[in-house]
């Protein structure tokens, strides 16, 4: 199935990706932010906050914005 | 539908034709040469001031010259991206997108404000407070009339309850200045959100970056937030090092600060001056001029008439000289002496 993914860290590009079926919110955050420390990002599941262990669904919309994002 | 469903679908609409009235051909490309010109100006002032020896003004220009450069650096780097994304399709909102960001909006900060003949979008993030120093709120108010552009000064950050740092007022936030701000690794994230008319994403980005402190090159640092800069040497001065000129009311280190030894009150270097009889600095206030010939004495070298040593001096003389003549143009001490009698030689002959 293919969800939108809005990654907001670095580029910040937004794209949809294909992910298995009964994947989690927190196990398509390791996929695709590779961190350890998903508590550093605000992850909106359809503009929603969510739980780590949300399975996601044909059409979400995910998006990964830091907490801290440092200016110049 | 309840109106203010009704005003949130109607500013999606109003926002959605916006995002598809891209008015460039994203295959000409402006480069930044105001920002190189920027740079370029300020080096040659900065020359110019090493050149003089003006070694605080080169110190001022240098700091204009990083952000300047940070500018032309965000430039180019905004550019880059664009001419990397040109052949490909951007991903842009749809009015549902956009009316669904605007209803999340609501959820995440307190106060959002829309007005859709000015075409601005805002919203009011709660009090921020950085490593104990509190700045208030911020304003983040989006003026998308031109929010396809993907423009770097499409939105300005507001200080609702302003906390400037103490050494510029422009500065609101470490890292806003004229109510802009330096956006650093968020320029690629705002830049794509607008471009694609993701808005939640836009006031979440600012916000996160709003937040946050980065040491490494803010407009003004938070250890010196509450610090002047010395008028005299330039250092940041705060708290009990701070001396305030009595007469100018600039702010110096207690270092440059000088001290009057008739008034004994605090002064810059430019509001003190030197005596030109005993060689002491004294305050501009202090310090007199001389009634007859108006150079600067302080208060021990001046007579009671206000007189320099010196015109005292003349004075004295001319006033005692008249009474010392006679009409016979002799001197006085002559003319009350004893006459001689002739051939005596028996009287004492006056010295």
């Amino acid at each position: 199935m293919r969800v939108l993914v809005i990654n907001n860290d670095g580029g910040g590009f937004a794209d949809y990706v294909d992910v298995a079926e009964g994947t989690t919110v927190a196990q398509l955050f390791e996929q695709q932010v590779g961190s350890t420390e998903p508590n550093r990002y605000l992850i909106r599941v359809n503009r929603q906050p969510c739980p780590a262990h949300q399975v996601l669904r044909e059409g979400d919309r995910v998006s990964i914005t830091p907490t801290k994002i440092e200016g110049a | 539908m309840i109106r203010q469903q009704r005003l949130l679908v109607r500013m999606a609409i109003a926002i959605h034709e916006r995002l598809g009235s891209r008015t460039t051909d994203d295959s000409c490309v402006t480069l930044p040469a105001v920002a190189w010109q920027q740079c370029e100006t300020l080096n040659r002032r900065i020359r110019t001031a090493v050149d003089r020896g003006w070694t605080l003004a080169a110190d001022r220009l240098n700091h204009d010259l990083r952000v300047a450069v940070e500018r032309l650096r965000n430039e180019t780097a905004t550019l880059h991206c664009k001419l990397q994304r040109t052949s490909t399709e951007h991903r842009k909102a749809t009015v549902n997108d956009i009316y669904a960001d605007l209803v999340a909006l609501h959820d995440e900060f307190a106060q959002v404000t829309f007005n859709q003949r000015k075409r601005v979008l805002s919203v009011t993030t709660e009090a921020i407070e950085l490593e104990g120093i509190h700045l208030g709120p911020f304003e983040i108010r989006l003026d998308w009339t031109d929010i396809a552009e993907g423009h770097p000064h499409n939105y300005r950050v507001i200080a609702v309850d302003p906390h400037p740092a103490s050494s510029n007022d422009r500065v609101t936030h470490p890292h806003v200045q004229d109510e802009v701000v330096c956006e650093g690794d968020a320029r690629e994230p705002i830049c794509q959100a607008l471009e694609q008319g993701r808005l939640l994403d836009f006031f979440m980005i600012i916000a996160s970056l709003l937040r946050t402190y980065n040491s490494g090159s803010p407009f003004v640092s938070l250890s010196e937030w509450h610090s002047i800069e010395c008028v005299e040497c330039g250092n940041m001065v705060c708290g009990d090092e701070r001396r305030t000129c009595e007469i100018c009311e600039t702010t110096v280190c207690g270092d440059c600060c000088c001290n009057c030894t008739d008034c004994d009150g605090n002064f810059c270097n430019e509001c003190m001056t030197r005596c030109g009889k005993c060689d002491c600095r004294h305050c501009t206030h202090c310090i007199r001029q001389c009634s007859r010939c108006d150079c600067e004495r302080c208060r021990g070298c001046l007579d009671d008439n206000e007189r320099c040593s010196d015109c005292h001096d003349h004075d004295f003389e001319e006033e005692a000289e008249p009474l010392d003549r006679n009409t016979s143009g002799h001197r006085s001490d002559d003319a009350i002496a004893p006459l001689q009698p002739n051939r005596v030689g028996q009287v004492a002959v006056p010295s």
